[in-house]
């Protein structure tokens, strides 16, 4: 009890500077990873899109002519019909689509996406548990057997592998899927549902909620039947390497007519001036307070010091040693830090449960456990600082000169 | 001058008694300084319209009263310099009917049932310099250096007539033809080159001329005048109502920037107490020998003023001296610039808001009688 309010006696009379100092730092560490879960993000679908090997592909957004009142089905006709025209120029090697579905688990609203051997050999996706699809896996439903399914996502974050849920197609058909497997953090998945003058990877590769199949004939036809999923309405068009530039000049002319296209070397640029934006505008607001919290903290322990040392001097002549005296004042200072660093900490490896509940979902944001290592980098650094300090201080006061220069 | 004096003394002693402590107070407060002068650039609504160079600031918009022919020699009133681009638009053609390879010579009859669903008000527009990005929903929408030159009549459709495009059929514009070579984004406006506006004999009767730079809101005045001593009797829309938005804008931004500075400098308050604490037996003394407590609450705000002054004088000299090297780079946006009186501004504010901050100082002294002071120290 009496080490206890020897370790808290460091706050007293400054109960409202250490709480005001408290909340900035835990604010600013907040935003401060944000600002970096952000720039991360935005490097992350960079870096995916470099590794894709789609240099020698163009991103094609065909122009629709068909309004949305149509209908699926027309839509989805239109589309495939764009595709399938593109398909057939000789320069053409693969055409690279998404096929996209809405459904819903549990009362929250998710997407199902059938990924195919061409999707995952550009965009292959990390899993933190399980397998990936085998090329045995059945692809038809009985009424034994589930589809095998990967999940991604914090909404499925409670979820196991090896356990069957039920996931609700936007028909209300209700289908009971096996999850095979996983995907780690960030979920980042594919989306060409996206268009316009300044495309960059950050568009077409988002963060969801998703449940993906393996794509099949079967699979398809069965979804088609049962759900209304529509292929994304833009596309990758791959050319072949030994096609000549005047095929390809062929086919990017029909794509200029009937649409827009951005090639690899744009889309690069476009996502680089991404990059430096988020660089820019997100990072210095939280570094100004950060560093206006830490210069707060390192006067906050300098000046406690000077403020404690009277006392601890006449508790030096009581018996108490120099070594714990200092211990005292150094758990006075570290506290703070400590638990604005430790609340963060708790926030980063709980968050995926905030998302999963809906509680606090930040968007396109990489916060995991190397966000943890730079906060505690960060006040491991912070606390050194500010304990250096009052100790050189401490060091050069020896305590029975203080006791004489008070007394007299 | 004595109050300044005595305040003045009082800092020099502040330094003495405690120089870690001073030191550290002062780099807070030129932290803080230094973090108005960044957000200051970057969320002052007039500073961040500045740098953008929107659009909106730099365009102006006449209609002219009754149609004429306006060519580059229209405009030498204009330095060649300044402009960005002037768009030139004739007056109606009619209406055209979708889906159609044509417009007709005649304005459809308004009473007409059959036009009126698949009708749009379409005009022939050019740019003058050519130096203005079309967006493109098909096709190309930028005209080569031999259709500007030669003025070829080649057009850009708007978007309405995307069908028009597609099909391929052969297009005219009051009996001229035209080669399709694409569709653009807007729903409205035929776009050819220049010389084969002229060429064609084309008569304006409105027309956008976009600068550059943005003016301020004096020079954007002036301006503007200008062009209604050139175009007397036309209507001009020029960028007052952006102008004053912003003007709107900024004084609840000074407010959020105070308030920031405010939540930042209280972080380093405790020092000052610290420091201040340490010299309350001057204030009883000077209680004691005469002095009202007004005086000595004026010599109190007087040296926070002081320390404030000193602080804001080097954040602003090192704002200004690493400006180039480092602050211009983690500008949120390109193309801020800092004039004397944006410093002179911040300047001002930090000491109003320095006088702020001794509020609690001052509560805490005129609460307390010179006897309670006094026992206090001791």
């Amino acid at each position: 009890m009496k080490k206890i309010r020897m370790l808290f006696s460091f706050y007293s009379k400054n109960v409202f500077a250490v709480c005001l100092l408290f909340l900035l730092m835990t604010f600013s560490l907040f935003f401060v990873s944000n600002a970096i879960g952000q720039y991360r993000y935005v490097v992350y679908t960079k870096t995916m899109f470099q590794n894709s090997g789609l240099n020698n592909a163009v991103y094609y957004m065909p122009l629709s002519d068909s309004d949305y009142t149509s209908g699926p089905d027309i839509m989805n006709k239109k589309i495939a019909t764009s595709t399938k025209a593109v398909a057939e120029f000789s320069a053409v090697e693969n055409v690279l689509t998404v096929n996209i579905g809405m459904a819903g688990y549990g009362n929250r609203s998710c997407s199902y996406l059938l990924y195919n051997k061409s999707l995952n050999h550009a965009f292959p996706l990390n899993l933190s548990e399980g397998k990936w699809f085998s090329d045995d896996s059945f692809d038809k439903a009985d009424s034994n057997k589930r589809y095998n399914v990967i999940v991604g996502g914090a909404l499925y974050n409670h979820v196991h592998v090896n356990s069957d849920i039920p996931i609700t197609l936007n028909n209300n058909t209700t289908l009971t899927v096996h999850v095979i497997g996983k995907l780690s953090f960030p979920t980042c998945i594919p989306d060409f549902g996206t268009g316009g003058n300044t495309i960059s990877a950050n568009d077409f590769l988002a963060p969801a909620d998703m449940v993906i199949f393996q794509e099949t004939p079967q699979l398809t036809a069965f979804l088609h039947e049962k759900s209304a999923y529509s292929p994304s309405s833009s596309m990758f068009v791959q050319f072949s390497p030994k096609a000549s530039k005047q095929q390809k000049n062929e086919c990017l002319d029909y794509m200029q007519k009937n649409g827009m296209y951005s090639d690899y070397n744009e889309i690069m640029k476009n996502t680089d001036v991404i990059v430096q934006n988020t660089l820019a505008r997100q990072m210095p607001m939280p570094l100004f307070f950060l560093f206006v919290a830490t210069i707060s903290l390192i006067s906050v322990s300098v000046l406690m010091v000077y403020k404690k040392m009277q006392e601890h001097s006449i508790y030096y002549l009581c018996g108490c040693s120099r070594k714990k005296s200092f211990l005292y004042m150094a758990f006075g200072i570290g506290l703070i830090a400590l638990l604005a660093g430790a609340l963060n900490m708790l926030f980063i490896a709980n968050y995926q449960f905030f998302a999963s509940r809906g509680i606090l979902d930040l968007g396109k944001v990489i916060i995991d456990r190397y966000s943890i290592l730079y906060i505690a980098g960060y006040i491991a650094a912070v606390i050194l600082l500010s304990i250096l300090l009052p100790f050189l201080v401490f060091r050069k006061e020896s305590p029975i000169e203080l006791y004489r220069r008070k007394d007299q | 001058m004595k109050i300044a004096k005595l305040a003045f003394y009082r800092v020099i002693h502040y330094f003495q008694e405690n120089k870690l402590i001073f030191f550290l107070y002062l780099l807070g407060s030129i932290t803080c300084v230094i973090t108005f002068i960044y957000f200051y650039g970057n969320a002052m609504p007039n500073k961040y319209a500045e740098a953008r160079n929107g659009l909106q600031f730099r365009q102006y918009y006449v209609t002219l009263n009754k149609t004429q022919a306006v060519d580059k020699n229209t405009f030498t009133f204009l330095k060649d310099s300044d402009i960005q681009d002037i768009k030139l638009e004739s007056d109606s053609l009619g209406k055209i009917v979708l889906k159609t390879a044509s417009l007709p010579d005649e304005p459809a009859a308004p009473d007409n049932p059959d036009n009126n669903d698949n009708q749009v008000d379409i005009t022939v527009q050019a740019y003058m310099y050519g130096r203005t990005k079309i967006y493109n929903e098909r096709g190309r929408c930028d005209f080569s250096q031999e259709e500007l030159k030669s003025g070829k009549n080649v057009v850009v459709l708007p978007s309405l007539m995307e069908d028009t495009f597609k099909s391929g059929a052969d297009f005219s514009i009051k009996g001229v033809r035209y080669e399709m070579i694409g569709v653009h984004t807007i729903s409205t406006g035929f776009y050819i080159p220049y010389q084969a506006y002229i060429k064609q004999g084309y008569t304006t009767k409105k027309f956008t001329v976009t600068l550059n730079k943005a003016l301020s809101k004096e020079g954007s005045s002036e301006f503007t005048k200008n062009l209604y001593k050139q175009f007397p009797n036309s209507s001009i829309i020029d960028p007052t109502n952006y102008f004053n938005s912003v003007s709107e804008q900024s004084p609840l931004m000074l407010l959020l920037l105070s308030i920031v500075y405010l939540i930042s400098i209280a972080s380093f308050l405790f020092l000052l107490k610290y420091l201040s604490d340490k010299n309350r037996s001057e204030n009883v003394i000077y209680t004691m020998i005469g002095a009202s407590k007004k005086n000595v609450m004026k010599i109190m705000v007087a040296e926070n003023l002081l320390i404030s002054l000193c602080s804001a004088v080097i954040a602003i000299f090192l704002h200004m001296a690493l400006y180039g090297s480092f602050f211009s780079k983690i500008n949120t946006i390109e193309n801020i610039t800092y004039q004397w009186n944006d410093y002179l501004v911040v300047f001002i504010f930090v000491l109003f808001l320095s006088v702020l901050t001794s509020v609690p100082f001052l509560i805490s002294y005129s609460h307390n009688s010179i006897i309670h002071s006094k026992n206090k120290y001791d």
